[in-house]
């Protein structure tokens, strides 16, 4: 069972400084966030699935396409029935905002692809994140594979006494699903009392500093992609300067 | 190193002392082994000894902690966890990073070590340990037994001062665990250690033994408490290996005065024929995790007939597939190639009866009864044969006067019983259990083993997972021994423990009454009870 999108691959973007994969997901997500433009959408659509194809990982676009296929549709519905702010084109933009939103949701997911949590909390505190901060976000989703892993068992426990939660009609599964809540929230209720002392016990405290030195040097390849989401920046800011000159 | 003066701690004021005015000095140096039964209070007294009680659990404390000449309160936290290092009982909490290189980096870069330091530190304890193949691997891909050494060995890497283990062997397999025991015999896991068990087996490993009964210290001494049954009884513990057989120490003066009777060890060792037709049978199963990194077969190409009645016990190291095997077994985890028949047709979940390790995964009903009712109330079972189901059980189960009790405010050894009822209710012809005695007393594995030994006498076909080589001799008829995933042996128990190269394959080892009737005379005789059978005394 994997419960998370990474793994470890041996590619250009898994390679890269954690620094340089935040900052470069940050750029990609600002390009995606501020633009309306159809062909400009598509365009970013085709290269961020290139990327995933270079960093070895659309097996993660396909497990989520489902999902991600009834968000871009729901959106594209509720845009085209509710919004009335652009003349003619209304479904035109109701696409755009569908597409905006999958490419949203798609660089989240490139970043999760190639970052492992600990990459992940460590390029924020070379970002400038305090240390604790930057724990609590890698713990917190440490704790939510836990809870996952601890969900699947219960739900298995209780398939082989004849509560299956798969299957009967929607209510069925809620009532099915009852059971499974009191170990559930009882493991999490352990799990948060001795947290701390745990914590503890290996030395943790939020006044610790953490020294990465040794471990990150940006490399040849980082500052090339640096370089590349800078001049994209740029370009950016010109297009929106000239679109409103014009 | 470490005084306690008159120590008392209890976690509410209305309730009793769980600790009780403890008085003890530990000086540097000193491997102590502190035994007791559960709720005698050894975590307790771990977390205590750790300095994680005072000043963090909610309770009362009396009387005086003091580490190397200072009053426990009066120390930091980080210079008491640079010097005091602790393993919980409930280790995966420990476990706070995704990886187990982060894992083994966690205590010493937030002790303020350098990255190259630490990962050089982090490298050289997986290499002693021989756990280098798991550097690279993600914390939840590991097995239980894999994430407990690696709790364990992410303390040893900041060689610290006094090491504190509450149960560190309860998931790990034989040989790494009389690994473990050697190092620290040899000071490799640090100079000063304390060890809490329930069991006394690897007494010879500690120069000094603390028995504790109900918060207060029984005996403190050598290894001398192991000839005092009335004591070691009295406090719930199990006299173990081959001490339990003799009277005082002198064994092998005793030894000398017994002949063997030939007879008695042919009718033992006379190898069962199962002429019951199999109830399962495994054809060419394979196994593999979607998603896992490093992904292939966690069990590739298992054969496999088990016949009604017979009982089996799952051997191997950690992280051999064991329990995914019996999952699949089970019908829980689908086969990625391959089947397995139940009853000649396919097996599915339900058919078999699977009880796992953990009963509080399971356990959610208010009372007992509502609790082992579940499953029969699933199944659209009438309400008047559910009562006289579930009554059943429960005097099968001792369970009786527990009926409207809350289950999930009982023992650990009566939630377990409770959730092998709620299993058994269903009357599963096969039943799987999962390490099923791991964190019992000896009174409450004694409890289970009858309980479970009386269902396979009564014709139920059992598979066993157990680290327990005493468990495993004691009851098990057929060895099932699995390595990364295929299996190595399948037959009779007796085979197994005779066979070196299946025993260091699945890292099983034997146990102190097979060793020692393998060098009195070369026969292996697998408990107590062969051994009182064969070896009598001379007239």
């Amino acid at each position: 069972m994997s419960v998370f999108f990474y793994t470890k691959k041996d590619s250009f973007f898994h390679a890269l400084d954690p620094r340089t994969k935040i900052l470069s997901s940050a750029v990609l997500f600002s390009i995606a966030a501020f633009c309306n433009n159809l062909y400009f959408l598509v365009g970013l659509l085709c290269l961020i699935t290139l990327l995933f194809c270079v960093a070895k990982s659309f097996s993660n676009i396909s497990k989520m396409a489902g999902l991600f296929g009834i968000i871009g549709l729901a959106t594209f519905i509720l845009w085209l029935l509710f919004y009335n702010g652009v003349q003619g084109g209304r479904t035109i933009f109701a696409l755009s905002m569908s597409l905006r939103f999958i490419n949203l949701l798609l660089v989240g997911l490139f970043l999760l692809s190639i970052t492992s949590l600990e990459e992940f909390s460590n390029g924020l505190m070379l970002l400038g994140m305090p240390y604790p901060v930057a724990f609590a976000f890698s713990l917190s989703f440490r704790l939510v594979v836990v809870f996952i892993a601890t969900g699947f068992t219960i739900v298995e426990a209780q398939k082989v006494r004849g509560n299956n939660v798969q299957e009967g009609s929607i209510i069925k599964r809620i009532q099915a699903y009852a059971p499974l809540l009191v170990p559930l929230i009882l493991n999490a209720v352990k799990k948060a009392e001795t947290l701390t002392l745990a914590l503890e016990s290996k030395g943790f405290s939020p006044q610790n500093k953490i020294s990465l030195k040794g471990r990150y040097r940006l490399k040849v390849a980082d500052w090339t992609v640096l370089a590349i989401c800078a001049g994209a920046v740029v370009c950016r800011v010109i297009m929106i300067f000239l679109a409103h000159q014009g | 190193m470490i005084t306690l003066k008159n120590l008392s701690f209890k976690y509410h004021a209305s309730q009793p002392s769980v600790l009780n005015n403890i008085n003890l000095h530990i000086s540097s140096g000193e491997k102590v082994l502190i035994v007791g039964k559960n709720g005698a209070g050894k975590s307790t007294l771990s977390k205590t000894l750790a300095g994680l009680v005072h000043g963090h659990e909610r309770g009362e404390m009396f009387g005086e902690y003091i580490f190397e000449g200072s009053a426990i309160g009066a120390l930091s936290r980080k210079e008491i966890s640079r010097k005091i290092a602790v393993l919980f009982q409930d280790f995966e909490t420990q476990l706070v990073c995704s990886s187990v290189k982060e894992e083994l980096l966690f205590y010493l870069m937030n002790l303020g070590a350098d990255y190259v330091e630490a990962l050089a530190k982090a490298k050289k304890t997986a290499q002693r340990f021989g756990v280098n193949h798991l550097f690279d691997r993600d914390i939840h891909e590991l097995s239980g037994g894999e994430k407990q050494k690696i709790a364990l060995l992410s303390l040893l890497t900041i060689s610290p001062k006094l090491l504190i283990l509450d149960e560190p062997f309860t998931d790990i397999e034989p040989a790494t665990q009389k690994l473990l025991a050697q190092n620290i015999r040899s000071g490799a896991c640090g100079e000063t250690i304390v060890l809490f068990e329930q069991v006394l087996d690897y007494y010879k490993y500690f120069n000094r033994i603390i028995v504790m009964n109900k918060g207060a210290i029984a005996y403190d001494g050598d290894e001398g408490v192991i000839g005092d049954k009335s004591l070691l009884h009295g406090a719930g513990l199990a006299v173990p290996g081959i001490r339990g057989l003799f009277q005082g120490n002198n064994f092998a003066a005793y030894c000398e005065g017994l002949s063997f009777d030939e007879s008695a060890y042919n009718r033992i060792s006379v190898k069962e024929v199962h002429k019951k037709p199999a109830c399962i049978e495994v054809k060419g199963l394979c196994f593999a995790y979607k998603g896992q990194s490093g992904a292939g077969d966690v069990i590739s190409n298992v054969n496999l007939s088990i016949p009604r009645g017979d009982f089996v016990v799952v051997l191997g190291p950690n992280g051999s597939g064991k329990t995914t095997l019996t999952k699949c077994i089970a019908g829980i985890l689908k086969p990625t190639r391959g089947e397995v028949l139940y009853n000649g047709r396919k097996v599915k979940p339900g058919d078999i009866g699977y009880i796992y390790q953990n009963p509080d995964n399971q356990i959610f009903a208010e009372t007992v009864y509502d609790e082992i009712a579940f499953s029969l109330r699933m199944r659209k079972t009438n309400e008047t044969v559910v009562r006289d189901k579930v009554n059943a059980i429960m005097a099968t189960m001792g369970l009786e006067d527990k009926l409207g009790l809350d289950p999930l405010a009982l023992p650990k050894g009566d939630r377990q019983k409770v959730a092998c009822a709620s299993i058994l209710v269903a009357e599963p012809e096969v039943i799987i259990l999962d390490e099923p005695t791991t964190g019992l007393d000896f009174p409450s594995l004694l409890e289970m083993m009858k309980i479970i030994k009386d269902l396979n006498v009564r014709g139920k076909t059992i598979l066993m997972i157990t680290h327990s080589m005493e468990t495993a001799a004691s009851f098990g008829a057929t060895a099932l021994a699995l390595k990364d995933g295929a299996m190595t042996f399948s037959g009779p128990i007796r085979d197994f423990f005779t066979d070196e190269n299946k025993l260091k394959e699945s890292k099983t080892e034997r146990t102190e009454i097979m060793d020692l009737s393998l060098k009195l005379n070369g026969k292996l005789l697998l408990k107590g009870d062969e051994f009182i059978r064969c070896w009598r005394e001379n007239p």
